[in-house]
């Protein structure tokens, strides 16, 4: 993970986020999806963490409920990790209770396709996005 | 790829069991019941029996035992020492000192494959390496290496020059142990590799085609292969399943992980790349409910979640957390648990 400055850090998040709309204005949700939960900002500080974090909840929100289970299968395994951390940080955050029912179903979802050992590695693995 | 059940071992009064050790030609089995005591069992027309021999030097909880090439018997306590045990001519075990020089809880231990030295994990961030010393008639320590935490691994390389540590400060270490006639050699010591794994490391251990492997406590098995020198790439295999407790190499492309989910897992080495072969012990076979839609499935994910009803048939041979294992020749090992029982497979 290459040390970035803070300054580099906000800029990174800023241009992830604007492929993120980019591909959700174009309708690619699950291109969207893919693309916001790459390169999470391990190390970053934590407000830039929390800007990476809406833009993976903004992309997760252009999916209906049924389309769920099929995203999921379509994401590398890394990603499938990378996901599941960010589901309990949403949970953390005392979203409105819509919200945190709604990333039920993808928990859910992310525990068929990955398994336990992926909510093992949100407690255990020392990089949180 | 399963792996048959050679030979069962349960007690009536061992409940758990936290620790085991067999030696290399299966003759002898010690396991320490999660108590200060160890018992001795010896293999008697293919079943192990109990022996009258209970060691009992250690006064805390017994965590590592190993076997050396010379039948030796090593323990190590959360008392703050070691015995190495030789049994007399007349059957019975004797404990040689060991001058551990340990501040804390010594966790794990091993021989060398030599069985001249071994080394013992300590709570204290370092290892004990222990020699025979024949003027003070006893096994005295040399500490290697200094980690941030307690050091809860420990594997040799088979030519015994090389020592790998874990540590639950998620580094793996291997440091350069070669002895000369002076003594320490020069090289005494020195890390050769450093690997960051990002959570505490359960187990470690060396193939005999120099492939270092290690499991951390987020479910993973890195394997790095040393003969592409000490900046080989780390492969990163990751388990669906709960994390691993003990790791053993049946084989040189064959590596066996045992933990939290009751049944050894296979890893095969394929062309180069690591990947899971799959679980050892399938149970008896469950009925798979059938052909469903996406709703289905969510349901069965959100039982998961839901306590499980009691009644529920065990389908594995361990019923609790296996919390060692030990290989041996032709693709055998054997898996001790928290349910109380040893058992030795044999891959087929």
């Amino acid at each position: 993970m290459a040390e970035l400055s803070e300054e580099e850090w906000r800029a990174k998040v800023m241009q992830h986020k604007a492929a993120v709309e980019e591909l959700l204005k174009a309708r690619k949700s699950k291109e969207a999806l893919a693309e916001a939960l790459r390169d999470p900002p391990y190390g970053a500080p934590e407000e830039v963490k929390l800007q990476g974090a809406k833009t993976v909840l903004y992309a997760l929100s252009a999916f209906r409920e049924a389309e769920i289970k099929e995203a999921t299968e379509k994401l590398d395994e890394e990603k499938q990790n990378t996901l599941m951390k960010y589901l309990y940080k949403f949970w953390s955050q005392s979203l409105p209770s819509r919200t945190n029912a709604q990333l039920f179903v993808w928990h859910a979802a992310l525990v068929e396709k990955a398994g336990t050992g992926s909510i093992v590695r949100v407690l255990y693995d020392c990089n949180r996005p | 790829m399963l792996a048959s059940l050679i030979r069962r071992l349960e007690e009536p009064d061992i409940e758990v069991v936290n620790c085991h050790a067999i030696s290399l030609d299966e003759q002898f089995l010690a396991l320490c019941a999660n108590a200060e005591e160890i018992y001795i069992f010896e293999l008697v027309s293919e079943q192990y029996q109990r022996t009258d021999a209970v060691l009992a030097k250690h006064s805390q909880r017994v965590t590592g035992l190993d076997w050396s090439c010379h039948r030796r018997l090593l323990s190590v306590s959360e008392d703050r020492t070691a015995f190495v045990w030789q049994q007399d001519s007349d059957g019975k075990w004797r404990p040689s000192n060991v001058e551990l020089k340990a501040q804390r809880a010594a966790l794990c231990a091993a021989w060398s494959p030599d069985g001249d030295r071994f080394a013992v994990g300590l709570s204290s961030k370092d290892t004990a390496l222990c020699y025979w010393h024949e003027e003070v008639n006893c096994w005295v320590a040399m500490k290697v290496g200094k980690a941030k935490a307690a050091i809860t691994a420990l594997a040799w390389h088979p030519s015994s020059q090389y020592l790998a540590t874990g540590s639950t400060d998620r580094h793996c270490v291997v440091y350069d142990v070669s002895m000369s006639e002076e003594g320490a050699g020069p090289g005494f010591g020195t890390p050769q590799v450093t690997e960051d794994a990002g959570a505490w490391i359960n187990d470690i251990a060396f193939s005999n085609g120099n492939v270092l492997a290690f499991t951390c406590q987020d479910a993973t098995v890195r394997f790095k292969s040393l003969v592409d020198g000490r900046d080989a790439p780390v492969e990163n295999i990751r388990w669906r399943g709960l994390p691993f407790l003990c790791l053993a190499f049946v084989g040189r492309t064959q590596l066996v992980a045992c933990g939290f989910d009751y049944v050894p897992v296979l890893f095969l080495q394929r062309d180069g790349a690591w990947q899971v072969a799959g679980k050892l012990d399938l149970g008896a076979a469950v009925p798979s409910s059938g052909p469903g839609g996406v709703r289905e499935s969510y349901d069965e994910a959100r039982k998961r979640f839901r306590p499980t009803s009691s009644g529920k048939a065990a389908t594995s041979e361990h019923s609790n957390t296996i919390t060692s294992c030990c290989p041996f020749k032709d693709g055998r090992f054997s898996t001790s648990s928290l349910d109380g029982t040893v058992i030795v497979w044999e891959l087929s």
